[in-house]
């Protein structure tokens, strides 16, 4: 790095010699604080330059001499001062006035303005979007994820209703980064194994604003195909700042209230030099879901295997803490820590009745009582500074260490018992359903007895007329079977177990440095460097529960007196309650955290181990790594004529992967038995990333911008691991790892016009393409062996198909995004006061994998994505009713494949789309309302989900429904206080 | 199945060897149960099992097994393993509760208040078969089993069966060998029991092989020789759609292979004989006194095992009660028979004779009406002769010469009124 830095500094002295020159420098802020992205330039000539997040900016190399300084924004009054240059000068502190004065006071009682957010968008080198603190604020949204979702070409994953990950213009959520402060965050996650942040664990309140940043720069993380939204946490204040919110809500599924505290403090000493500020907030709702689950026997056609009701009442908290400290020894060293905490903690009840079609037991009803308590916590510390080195030389460093785990709570064990987990008490009873289509071999409907096949289908399937069920009343209808054993007509025991969880990623060591070498006021240079280490693991077993035939012969559910669940106003009550007495009786909480240890000997524990059924499952789920990234950058800011300003540069990114994993060896075949054997892998790889930024300023509230960038996506461990693979019993497969996996890589052309109105209003009009290559996904073997090449006697079994992570060849996706933001002030009277913010965006794009004929749909992938917010915003209301409109996406390929006896050679399926997985269309309406009164306090009211709109998945078509999920409407009424 | 055909009439020459080396001691019983799990039958008869299909031409083997149980593994095992109907061991599901192992107990545990010092193992795969605590407990309580050992190949593949399997085949005092493979089941219920579904058939086809492996092992005992092996091999329910426990026929007309020495060596057929659940075709027990059924299993076992000795006849035994029977022949020390008769066959009753012969043989019907149909196949399929009398009141006599055809193996298809029947005929 010093060779680099000497080389540059040499290379442009020559430059700097010229004539005799001097710095302009001071700082632009409001009445209230420092105004960021304002641009300063002197009339008429080419030397401008954007103020940074304090409000800050510099000139220089400027020739002695009598100049005009412009100071142009958004939302304030012009100003222009004639100065005279005879040596460096520091106009110190540039009050701007604003343009609309009674509107701004108002908005501006919270940090971060969207006027400021306004202005950092336009004066940004690259396309981006920004939500401010006001911005988040406004939206009725407790998380972040929340609140991006708004953003064009913003799609949200959610979990129980509640925002989880995002994707950005139809990328899969793992293309995207999400960063805190700069960094992309280590990932624990219950189910995914991506490096997607889980976002449900992240208040909102921590976030001073949010950048959504569609184009890089070579000096942003390059795994980024999709974009990157960085969160900027809360800053020391320029003056004291005091917030206080505090909120109670109901959630109308779960007929139970919903609390949210915030409190928030920051000051700065009398000098200025010394600020801090401290903020906590706590967000306790109840919740509930109702759902029903539709799953479909096989591959092979569109019969039904089973019908899943499940009852979910669950109470999430989630707590999150940051703080900010900050001193400025003088103007050239400025050196700060931040800290940050978020935790969530799901206490969730899970009653699933069951109706099986088929299953291993053949037409059964199975219960499940199910009692889990999810614990996420996530903490990082960042220490930082700034440094001024010499005139044109300046520095920021800083060092941080994150981490983020994920662990089961206390059930059924007290705090801390390895046997903790997603616990399930399991009963089931045999039936006789009789709602099947018999057919005869030539598909002729027949009887029972002289059926070739039989089928459970939906009417759209069904080749009979007047068989087959509505998708929104899927109805299993049953007789008991005739009584041979006594106890055949109850509910007999079958199993209790629980699915333990270690999920842990840290990366103990982020450290960055970034130089910017000023060779001339419209030519910087800037280079730097960032190495993180991440360490992880993700650790998962079955603890398992039999009945100990020793010494008990049955365990009967009807011995428990189970009760009927209350089903809160009716269990899918949206549909018309089709289901009312269908959901069996279920244990209470208490007695499912009990069963276990009060059945004693009656029980035989089957330790998680080789002898624990979905044990090969497990261990190929289970892996650890180690990951080191060193990454360099160099690029220039070269504006060479005022109006243009052209980032060319590069990234290079070095990967250092070793994932450790297990491989099952048998070690004694007489007696079966097995034993893990570690394994590991690891390649590096190195990402050379040239991009360009090119903006262009028509006028000055108009920007023409084109950027090309090359960006990456770094496989998910999972996807790199060696040795077992990770059985997927329900599908039937096996999914290896690929230690040899190539990182996708993206060729991305961004092309945008961006018109600004006013302090509040703008208007944009962007499209984009990107080219993909490799592509992760997942593709057939036709061999048995073992990837890692060592000894794993683990045979395929028979119809069991083996896959493995392949690189797909080209993709692309394409589209169109628009967005407006503005007032009505074209309106007479009151109507002024209305306004609407709208956003649109259009992905068309197309995967080649070799099992499918034809170019397929990237998965999880939204073609129309719109969002519009209607407001209302004068003095003292600021109302917003918002919609959020997502088309329904392809969620997965179904790439079932079959060996052919004939050619031996493995065939997919379906050609079509059939069969594949969709996540259905999305319309959700939320509205929030605030009063300010007595300057400093405010009134609110969030109302979300008012549509209520169901969360659903299908296969091929909504007609054969997979998932469909109430979540019913929620609000929090509340106070806050802002000083 | 696809290569029965040709394998039939080596088959019947690998039989001979097996008694061509007749030892003046006697040979000592012993028994390999082979359970597939969920392999329908007509997806066995398409599927390309050579092994499967060589058990089958040096045995006796049926696709005329009806299930008169729930068609669910828990429940059918259990009837195979005991040899009695649920009514008695009481397991009607997979929950296995409040089940009377107690009073009827697996075949081994019967086995065994004979011969005591019987070694009997069992490799499962299916969790709900193997409660550890069956592993070295001789009382075998859970299953009241006297299985000396229970191996757990639990999640492992059936690879680890397979090796488990030939590890205790080369153990000189083994006597009673259960293994259990489920892919077949599993494959089924993941991708639907059909013959139309390739990944279905390749699990047959796959499981066969690692019956092949065994089978090996078996047949390389150093001491096979002197031993006696009744091999059987059974599945326990077939399947529809993607599952089984219902009472189709699909699920419950199967199959089962009894092969070695001391069994005939033909297909059995019979009618169906009723369910314990279908109220329409409830159990004719008339009928399955001579229907091949899965209570036969354990009784076949138990005949075989206890030849020989002064203990009782295990199916007449009245204190154990068992509802199957024995397809044993009653002697294996004379010379091979020429051809053998159906005993216990119901389709269409008929007798040959004299037994055995040279090649001229009558074959006789009695209390038969209308058109008598015979006709005399070849291994390819071809008629080398055929015969329509009409039957008489009382005793319908044919006469057959087959002295003039080549030697091998031929199958006498019998057809009266719409009913079918087959024997096989060997020529020597």
């Amino acid at each position: 790095m010093k060779s680099i830095v000497t080389l540059v500094a040499f290379s442009v002295l020559p430059a700097a010699l010229f004539a005799q020159t001097a710095s302009i420098k001071g700082i632009v802020q409001d009445k209230k604080e420092a105004l960021p992205g304002i641009i300063i330039n002197l009339v008429d000539k080419s030397y401008n330059t954007v103020t940074d997040i304090d409000g800050r900016f510099e000139l220089i190399g400027i020739p002695y001499g009598k100049y005009t300084l412009s100071v142009s924004s958004l939302g304030y009054q012009p100003y222009t001062r004639v100065i005279e240059l005879t040596g460096d000068l520091s106009l110190g502190t540039i009050e701007l006035a604003e343009k609309e004065l009674n509107e701004v006071l108002v908005l501006a009682s919270i940090k971060g303005t969207e006027t400021k957010a306004l202005n950092m968008m336009k004066s940004s080198t690259v396309f981006s979007n920004i939500v401010s603190a006001e911005g988040v604020a406004k939206l009725p949204d407790r998380n972040v994820a929340e609140a991006v979702q708004r953003l064009p070409g913003v799609v949200m994953e959610s979990d129980q209703g509640e925002g989880r990950f995002i994707s950005f213009r139809g990328t899969p959520s793992d293309w995207s980064a999400a960063l805190v402060n700069g960094d992309r965050m280590p990932v624990a996650d219950e189910e995914s194994k991506t490096r997607a942040m889980n976002f449900d664990i992240f208040p909102s309140s921590l976030v001073d604003y949010i950048v959504v940043s569609k184009t890089l720069s070579p000096d942003m993380e390059g795994d980024a195909i999709g974009g990157s939204a960085n969160f900027i946490t809360k800053n020391a204040p320029a003056k004291k700042s005091i917030q206080a919110s505090l909120g109670a809500g109901y959630n109308a599924q779960a007929d139970k209230p919903i609390y949210n505290a915030s409190l928030a403090y920051g000051n700065r000493s009398k000098n200025g030099k010394f600020g801090y500020f401290a903020g906590g907030s706590l967000y306790n709702r109840n919740w509930a879901t109702d759902n029903y689950q539709v799953f479909y026997g096989s591959n092979m056609n569109q019969s039904l295997s089973r019908l899943e009701l499940r009852d979910y009442e669950g109470r999430r908290s989630t707590l999150g803490f940051n703080g900010a400290l900050e001193y400025k020894f003088n103007e050239q060293a400025r050196i700060y820590a931040k800290g940050v905490y978020g935790s969530m903690k799901d206490d969730e009840y899970n009653r699933k009745t069951m109706y099986n079609w088929s299953t291993g037991w053949g037409q059964s009803i199975k219960l499940q009582n199910i009692h889990n308590i999810m614990l996420t916590r996530f903490w990082g510390a960042e220490l930082g500074g700034e440094l001024k080195l010499a005139k044109k030389l300046s520095a920021s460093w800083r060092v941080a260490s994150y981490s983020n785990a994920f662990q089961y709570g206390a059930v059924p064990f007290s705090k801390g018992d390895a046997r903790n987990g997603y616990h399930v008490v399991e009963f089931e009873k045999a039936v006789d359903f009789t709602d099947f289509l018999y057919l005869d071999e030539n598909g002729k409907v027949t009887d029972e007895r002289n059926a070739y096949d039989r089928l459970k289908l939906l009417d759209i399937d069904s080749p009979e007329p007047g068989y087959g069920d509505n998708y929104k009343n899927i109805q299993p209808t049953y007789r008991e079977v005739p009584l041979i054993n006594p106890s055949d007509n109850s509910f007999a025991f079958t199993r209790a177990y629980s699915e333990t969880n270690q999920t842990t990623e840290k990366d103990p060591v982020t450290a960055q440095i970034d130089m910017q070498y000023a060779v001339k006021n419209n030519l910087k240079l800037k280079f730097g460097g960032k190495m993180r280490m991440k360490e992880g693991r993700r650790n998962v077993g079955l603890e398992l529960w039999e009945r100990n035939k020793d010494l008990s012969t049955s365990i009967l559910y009807n011995s428990f007196n189970p009760g009927l669940v209350n089903e809160r106003g009716g269990f899918l009550q949206e549909l018309g309650s089709p289901y009312s007495g269908k959901m069996l009786p279920f244990l209470k909480g208490d007695q499912v955290d009990r069963f276990v240890s009060s059945l004693g000997d009656t029980l035989r524990y089957i330790p998680f181990g080789v002898k624990t059924p979905y044990f090969q499952q497990m261990v190929g789920s289970s892996y650890r790594y180690k990951e080191q990234v060193y990454a360099g950058y160099a690029m220039a800011e070269w504006s060479p004529v005022p109006k243009l300003t052209i980032l060319p540069g590069a990234r290079i990114e070095y990967t250092n992967p070793n994932v450790q994993a297990d491989s099952i060896v048998t070690i004694d075949p007489a007696l079966g038995t097995v034993a893990l054997v570690s394994v590991q892998s690891g390649k590096s790889y190195l990402s050379v990333l040239p991009m360009l930024n090119v903006k262009y300023a028509l006028t000055d509230k108009q920007n023409l911008r084109f950027a090309t960038t090359r960006t990456f996506r770094r496989p998910n461990f999972n996807e790199i691991k060696p040795g077992a693979a990770a059985i997927d019993y329900s599908n039937n497969d096996l999914v290896y790892g690929n230690p040899s996996l190539k990182p996708t890589y993206s060729w991305n052309i961004d092309l945008a016009y961006e018109r600004y109105l006013g302090a509040t209003s703008m208007f944009s009009f962007s499209s984009f393409y990107k080219n993909v290559k490799d592509h992760i996904y997942t593709a057939f073997e036709s061999s048995s062996a073992d990837n890692a090449g060592v000894s794993n006697e683990f045979q395929i079994p028979g119809g069991v198909i083996a896959k493995k992570f392949q690189n797909a060849p080209q993709s692309y996706a394409a589209g169109l995004e628009a967005s407006l933001m503005t007032k009505f002030r074209f309106l007479p009277g009151m109507f002024k006061n209305f306004g609407v913010n709208f956003n649109y965006s259009y992905t068309y794009s197309r995967m080649n994998i070799a099992a499918r004929e034809k170019p397929q749909q990237l998965p999880r992938q939204s073609p129309n994505v719109m969002n519009v917010a209607l407001f209302f915003e004068n003095e003292h209301i600021t109302t917003r009713i918002g919609l959020n409109y997502r088309d329904p996406y392809l969620y997965e390929l179904n790439l079932y494949a079959v060996k052919d006896p004939a050619s031996e050679k493995t065939l997919i399926l379906h050609q079509d789309n059939n069969y594949d997985v969709y996540v259905g269309r999305s319309l959700t309406v939320d509205y929030s309302f605030s009063y300010n009164f007595k300057q400093h306090f405010s009134f609110f009211a969030e109302l979300n989900n008012l549509t209520n709109t169901p969360f659903t998945m299908y296969r091929g078509q909504k007609e054969r429904p997979v998932k469909t999920e109430y979540y019913s409407i929620r609000g929090l009424l509340g106070l806050r206080y802002n000083l | 199945m696809k290569t029965i055909k040709n394998l039939l009439s080596t088959a019947a020459l690998i039989g001979l060897t097996a008694t061509a080396f007749a030892q003046t001691t006697p040979k000592k019983p012993k028994v390999l149960f082979i359970g597939i799990d969920g392999v329908r039958s007509d997806a066995l008869v398409q599927a390309n099992t050579p092994n499967i299909d060589t058990l089958m031409a040096h045995g006796l083997y049926t696709f005329d097994s009806w299930h008169c149980g729930q068609t669910s593994s828990g429940a059918s095992w259990s009837t195979m393993m005991t040899g009695v109907w649920e009514a008695k061991h009481q397991v009607t599901n997979n929950s296995y509760t409040n089940p009377n192992f107690a009073n009827y107990p697996y075949f081994p545990k019967r086995a065994k208040e004979c011969l005591p010092n019987l070694k009997a193992i069992q490799i499962i795969t299916w969790d709900p078969m193997n409660d550890p605590t069956n592993s070295n407990n001789a009382a075998g309580f859970v299953f009241n089993s006297g299985f000396n050992q229970s191996i757990d190949a639990g999640s492992h593949g059936q690879g680890a069966v397979t090796a488990a399997a030939k590890i205790q085949l080369s153990d000189p005092n083994l006597d009673v060998l259960f293994i259990h493979y489920d892919e077949t089941d599993a494959t089924g219920h993941s991708s639907g029991f059909n013959p139309n579904n390739a990944q279905y058939m390749n699990a047959i086809q796959d499981v066969d092989q690692q019956i092949g492996e065994v089978l090996a092992k078996l047949y390389q005992r150093p001491t096979y020789n002197q031993e006696d092996w009744l091999i059987m091999l059974t599945t326990d329910h077939g399947g529809i759609g993607t599952t089984h426990g219902g009472q189709s026929n699909t699920e419950r007309h199967i199959w089962w292979v009894a092969s070695g020495p001391s069994v005939p060596h033909l297909e059995i057929t019979g009618p169906d004989p009723g369910s314990y659940y279908m109220s329409a075709n409830p159990v004719d027990t008339t009928l399955l006194r001579s229907t091949p059924v899965l209570t036969d299993i354990a009784v076949t076992a138990l005949a075989h095992l206890l030849k020989g000795t002064a203990c009782e006849n295990p199916q007449t035994n009245p204190s154990w009660n068992l509802d199957g029977k024995s397809w044993l022949l009653a002697d294996t020390s004379t010379e091979h028979p020429t051809y053998i008769e159906d005993v216990n066959n119901a389709a269409i009753e008929l007798g040959i004779f004299p037994n055995p012969n040279n090649g001229a043989f009558k074959v006789a019907f009695k209390d038969i009406t209308g058109e008598i149909s015979i006709s005399i196949v070849n291994v390819n399929g071809a008629v080398s002769q055929s015969k329509k009398v009409k039957a008489n009141t009382g005793l319908t006599v044919v006469p057959f010469d087959l002295t003039a055809l080549p030697k091998g193996l031929y199958m006498m298809q019998v057809t009266n009124n719409g009913k079918q029947t087959s024997r096989k005929i060997v020529l020597q």
